[in-house]
């Protein structure tokens, strides 16, 4: 079926449009959601309510960018309002941790319990510091990092979705890794 | 100097982890709960009055209620205005009867 077709489809709230549209994204969404949260209950959660969101939304969707890329959005942003809801550590102790102040990071004020089944258990320790320490970089360089690094989407699809170009994008990567660097860095040095 | 190697190597460990993490599947049933909410949603929209929600409730009692607390002031006072009238014309203090002016 031709998107333009399909979208008519969605929009008219036909039911076997749904069916398709859950069979063809229901994997990638699903996906995208456990980068974020790396908990497989809140990420199925969030799934959910990224479709609920497409079904009554899609009547505000213009066709200016592809449907694939309209529902990652969706997606980034619920995971992000998730996140947001749960989150309690305050913004100013990512400025403290890159100046090299003594305060660790506090791995029981994550957000969510984690509980990601892709990750083997000889390497749960190290995926667990690093996804709180990316939970601790600037919304955006976070982002940039889960969906490149975690999620695998490459820069020009990343770039359609948060509409920044690809330069930008590679100017976040790096900032990104230096960032996690020094949190890593003043992680383990307070570790020994 | 044997300190920061291996805090080096702790980190690029951590990010090699990153590498190991495999493609989780989604749940079993998941597009059966998502078709159920969608469409179980759209039902409950399809009622008529399903925009009279609980503040249009409460808006409407209030209504009612300050509507009837009006009549029934304004019945009072239609009542006593009829009582003393009765009572004038009772006591000739007052003729019901209209002048014309045939008369």
């Amino acid at each position: 079926m031709q998107e333009d077709t399909f979208i008519f489809e969605l929009q008219s709230g036909n039911q076997s449009a749904y069916n398709q549209l859950i069979d063809d994204y229901q994997q990638k969404v699903f996906a995208t959601c456990i980068s974020f949260v790396p908990n497989k209950e809140d990420a199925e959660d969030i799934a959910q309510e990224v479709f609920i969101e497409v079904f009554n939304s899609i009547h505000k969707f213009k066709g200016d960018s592809k449907l694939s890329t309209w529902i990652y959005r969706i997606t980034t942003n619920k995971c992000f309002e998730f996140i947001r809801k749960k989150n309690t550590k305050k913004r100013f102790a990512f400025m403290q941790s890159i100046l090299g102040n003594e305060i660790p990071m506090d791995k029981t004020s994550y957000f969510t319990e984690f509980n990601h089944p892709g990750i083997v258990l000889e390497n749960k320790e190290r995926n667990e510091t690093l996804f709180h320490a990316i939970n601790q970089l600037p919304e955006i360089q976070r982002v940039v990092f889960t969906l490149h690094k975690i999620d695998g989407k490459s820069y020009k699809e990343i770039s359609e979705i948060i509409k920044k170009s690809v330069s930008s994008l590679e100017s976040l990567m790096f900032r990104a890794k230096k960032n996690l660097q020094k949190l890593l860095e003043n992680f383990y040095k307070n570790e020994q | 100097m044997k300190i920061n190697k291996n805090i080096q190597h702790n980190i690029d460990a951590t990010f090699d982890a990153l590498d190991s993490v495999k493609e989780v599947d989604v749940p079993p049933f998941f597009k059966e709960k998502v078709m159920k909410r969608l469409f179980s949603q759209e039902k409950e929209e399809k009622y008529i009055w399903f925009w009279f929600t609980p503040k249009f409730h409460l808006a409407t009692l209030v209504f009612v209620i300050v509507l009837n607390l009006v009549a029934f002031t304004e019945l009072q006072a239609d009542a006593y205005n009829d009582n003393v009238r009765s009572f004038g014309t009772t006591y000739g203090l007052q003729s019901d009867a209209e002048n014309s002016i045939f008369d």
